[in-house]
């Protein structure tokens, strides 16, 4: 049984994967990272739907068959935190620029 | 011979999600479901929200809601601390 | 009138930063304030109202660091500390009620005292009890993090650009 959700999941996840391992620039290697953690989103959010139902909200709601409400909490808390992750990473790649003169991870001077 | 690694990393993780796509259970019918119907149900009078998902993040969950701010909030020191620690020119 | 490289955008952008702000900063109160009604949340109202800031820098360019006098950063810091400390405290009050921020301020407080049953209902803000409370907390914290970050961001990215403008900066974090 194939579901049109999932296989958007995989394929938004191998597009990040693929990025990330053929990228020379660690701005686009954070980006990848950060689509990834969409992927991540949205394989929480149609985890927990239900078929023919609405979002969870009672303000003028015109059934009350409704979605599960908490994989959809649990991706507010994940959102916030790819934030925060994808924030830091960005300062410490303008450290590393600052400090060795480029963005690429596969110099010697960067690689170790 | 560091494009073949990449492309035999690549082809291993598709197979990999191709794999976990085959398995997954049909889109829209969860199994178990209590958990969620308890919510739907008991939270308009437990909470007072209309909105089923606000009430369980700011308050069946509310400690956990806590700790991701304190993430935030550390996101932020991080990134003074980086601030502060930089080198002078 | 001069127009370095550290002025930013036009006049009309500037004016016109400055005029949208205000229906952001009211769009993004609405959020928070309404999230047990609609949509959304402190998260999603914070980080409405963050977007000024990633505005006005984007407009005013390196002289918002000067224009706006913002030598001191510790305001904002002092802003986002109040926020996660209400947060804080809202917890540890509720806490001590019987059960879990079962609806602590619906049977004692004046505001939100409505109750509401089961099914589906036009709404009321006067509902939800501790949750508006949990809301504003949160949008104060998001708020002062997310513009922190950005202004932070910016300030270390703009090495070496504006000599005056990066060492009023570094006086005022210090």
């Amino acid at each position: 049984m194939m579901s049109m959700h999932y296989l958007a999941v995989a394929a938004i996840l191998m597009i990040g994967m693929s990025a990330l391992v053929s990228r020379r620039n660690l701005i686009k290697i954070i980006m990848s990272l950060h689509v990834m953690g969409s992927a991540v989103n949205l394989f929480l959010v149609s985890l927990g739907y239900r078929e023919g139902s609405i979002a969870p909200i009672f303000t003028n709601a015109p059934s009350l068959q409704m979605v599960m409400p908490a994989p959809q909490a649990l991706t507010l808390t994940s959102i916030v935190i790819n934030i925060a992750v994808v924030a830091l990473m960005l300062s410490f790649a303008i450290l590393i620029y600052q400090h060795y003169g480029s963005l690429d991870p596969r110099r010697r001077r960067l690689s170790g | 011979m560091e494009g073949a690694v990449r492309s035999a990393v690549l082809a291993i993780f598709m197979a990999f999600m191709v794999l976990a796509v085959l398995s997954m259970r049909p889109f829209g019918a969860p199994r178990d479901s209590r958990m969620d119907d308890y919510f739907i149900t008991d939270s308009q009078y437990e909470t007072g929200s209309n909105n089923v998902v606000t009430s369980v993040v700011f308050d069946y969950r509310a400690l956990d809601t806590l700790g991701e701010t304190t993430v935030l909030f550390t996101a932020v020191c991080g990134i003074y601390v980086v601030f502060l620690g930089r080198k002078r020119r | 009138m001069r127009r370095g490289k550290d002025e930013g955008l036009s006049e009309i952008v500037r004016t016109l930063a400055c005029i949208v702000s205000v229906p952001i900063a009211v769009f993004g109160f609405y959020i928070a304030l309404h999230g047990h009604l609609t949509p959304g949340g402190g998260f999603a109202g914070g980080a409405v109202v963050a977007t000024i800031t990633s505005l006005l820098m984007v407009s005013f360019g390196q002289g918002i660091i000067r224009r706006l006098h913002i030598t001191r950063f510790s305001l904002l810091r002092t802003i986002k500390n109040i926020g996660i400390t209400i947060f804080g405290l809202l917890m540890v009050i509720a806490s001590f009620s019987a059960t879990f921020l079962h609806r602590h301020l619906t049977d004692t407080g004046w505001f939100f005292k409505v109750e509401i049953p089961f099914g589906a209902n036009p709404g009321e803000l006067g509902t939800g009890g501790i949750i508006p409370l949990i809301n504003l907390a949160v949008g104060f914290e998001v708020v002062v993090g997310l513009s922190l970050a950005v202004v932070m961001l910016y300030v270390i990215s703009a090495e070496g650009s504006d000599v005056s403008a990066r060492k009023a900066v570094e006086e005022g974090f210090e």
